[in-house]
């Protein structure tokens, strides 16, 4: 069978797969993108127990295999805490940890880019910090922010496909049945590949025309 | 306006700032000069608290800005700040800078902030560029910029650190013309600065600072013309020699 028979056969796994992988990776953005922009002003906080406790969380998430958090999550829900949670959910939550020590540090490396004398020019000015924060360092700190966030969130996308180790029924886990009930090896990864780089390449292009959009004035 | 007690600052074991006493009266223009690193700029940014002192107190109008905590921004509002490397908000346009401040503290409402921001860039003589973005001025006109955004909060007192020290040399003329009017206006000024005619001609009183200690202070002629201690002999000797 090439390529469209294995297609039109199997769509059924292969929508499911889609609609899996595209779930996992848009709440995990969204939940990710969201915490990590709160550890990142634990990280930038002036309480060092709170750049301690930040640090702790990214060094961790950043320093062990994606595929290691989500059997730990998986597994771990069980054995540590004594419920049961389904894979979805574990993939959901490993992901979405894992992405967002990223999104911490890309959110704080942004902040700290800006040249100090910009915070000073603004309070010595008599703005408060919150407004200096919000008008002069965020809206600078965006320019350096976006591109580091676009590229994390086609890693995320991709990172979605280790779901499929503990039995999720994403776009890997689709390829990998196709795989077994066609006894083809190869064709069903390159179905799944392309997919993957249609999802990955459309989110690239769409940063970056927000990206040009920033950018207009300077 | 400005009484300075006993101030001291560290940054970790090197001791900047060594017992400083000062008062500054009003209207006065006061420069401040000396080697690099004798703690000029780390003075003038302990008045605005941009430096935590160490130890010692600080009072403007009366008030004690180490224990009015929160209060800090509102007694920032009264004092101008302009520094060596402008930093103007490179994301707002030349007039968005200048109203900023006065809008987001509440002072003035858009309408008016506008209305002074357009009088500011015609005294300034850069009506014109009101609409560009930092990006595209010269650094005189940056730095008169960066002066007319501090203008625009109406200070009882403005402080330049290096304002002209990292100009070209032929834009230094039209940044310092605008100090020299402003000086004329009776603003309460304190200008670090390497500019030795302007801080003879222009100040009232000159401080020559070195290793963190005011080592004089003068009516700024006398201390150009007939400088005491013998380390502001040798500084001036220096620095005036061509």
């Amino acid at each position: 069978m090439n390529v469209i028979e294995l297609l039109i056969k199997y769509k059924y796994y292969y929508l499911t797969g889609i609609k899996i992988t595209l779930l996992i990776s848009f709440l995990s953005l969204i939940i990710g993108s969201t915490v990590g922009a709160l550890i990142s002003l634990l990280k930038l906080s002036k309480y060092r127990i709170l750049r301690f406790i930040s640090t702790v969380y990214i060094e961790t998430l950043r320093g062990t295999p994606m595929m290691v958090q989500i059997a730990l999550v998986y597994f771990g829900s069980y054995v540590m805490l004594g419920v049961n949670i389904d894979g979805f959910l574990a993939a959901l939550i490993a992901v979405s940890l894992n992405s967002s020590a990223y999104v911490a540090e890309i959110i704080r490396s942004g902040i700290q880019s800006i040249d100090k004398g910009q915070a000073e020019a603004s309070r010595s000015l008599g703005i408060s910090h919150k407004q200096t924060m919000k008008h002069i360092i965020l809206p600078q700190a965006i320019k350096n922010i976006l591109p580091a966030l676009g590229n994390e969130f086609v890693t995320l996308i991709k990172e979605t496909s280790v779901a499929s180790t503990i039995g999720v029924a994403d776009l890997m886990y689709a390829s990998k049945i196709v795989q077994s009930n066609s006894f083809q090896p190869f064709n069903p990864l390159i179905i799944v590949a392309v997919i993957y780089f249609i999802f990955t390449f459309t989110l690239s292009q769409l940063i970056g025309l927000f990206e040009r959009r920033l950018s207009h004035n300077d | 306006m400005i009484k300075i007690q006993n101030l001291n600052k560290f940054f970790g074991d090197k001791h900047i700032l060594k017992n400083i006493n000062l008062e500054i009266n009003d209207g006065e223009v006061i420069s401040l000069i000396g080697p690099s690193g004798s703690g000029k700029s780390t003075l003038i940014r302990c008045i605005n608290y941009l430096e935590e002192p160490t130890s010692g107190s600080i009072y403007i109008n009366g008030k004690n800005i180490a224990t009015s905590g929160k209060e800090i921004d509102k007694i920032r509002q009264n004092i101008g700040m302009v520094f060596q490397h402008f930093h103007l908000f490179p994301h707002k346009t030349v007039l968005e800078n200048i109203t900023l401040a006065p809008i987001l503290t509440g002072q003035l409402t858009k309408i008016e902030a506008e209305q002074k921001a357009i009088d500011l860039l015609k005294t300034m003589d850069l009506l014109d560029k009101k609409d560009v973005y930092p990006s595209s001025l010269s650094g005189g006109q940056k730095q008169r910029i960066a002066i007319a955004r501090s203008l625009a909060m109406d200070p009882t007192v403005i402080l330049f650190d290096e304002v002209t020290s990292a100009l070209d040399p032929e834009m230094v003329g039209e940044v310092l013309n605008v100090m020299k009017e402003l000086a004329k206006t009776g603003m309460t000024m304190v200008v670090v600065t390497h500019e030795m005619a302007f801080a003879k001609q222009v100040a009232d009183r000159a401080i020559f600072m070195a290793d963190g200690e005011i080592v004089e202070i003068n009516r700024a002629v006398d201390l150009f013309e007939h400088p005491q201690n013998p380390r502001t002999k040798e500084f001036l000797s220096k620095v005036l020699e061509y």
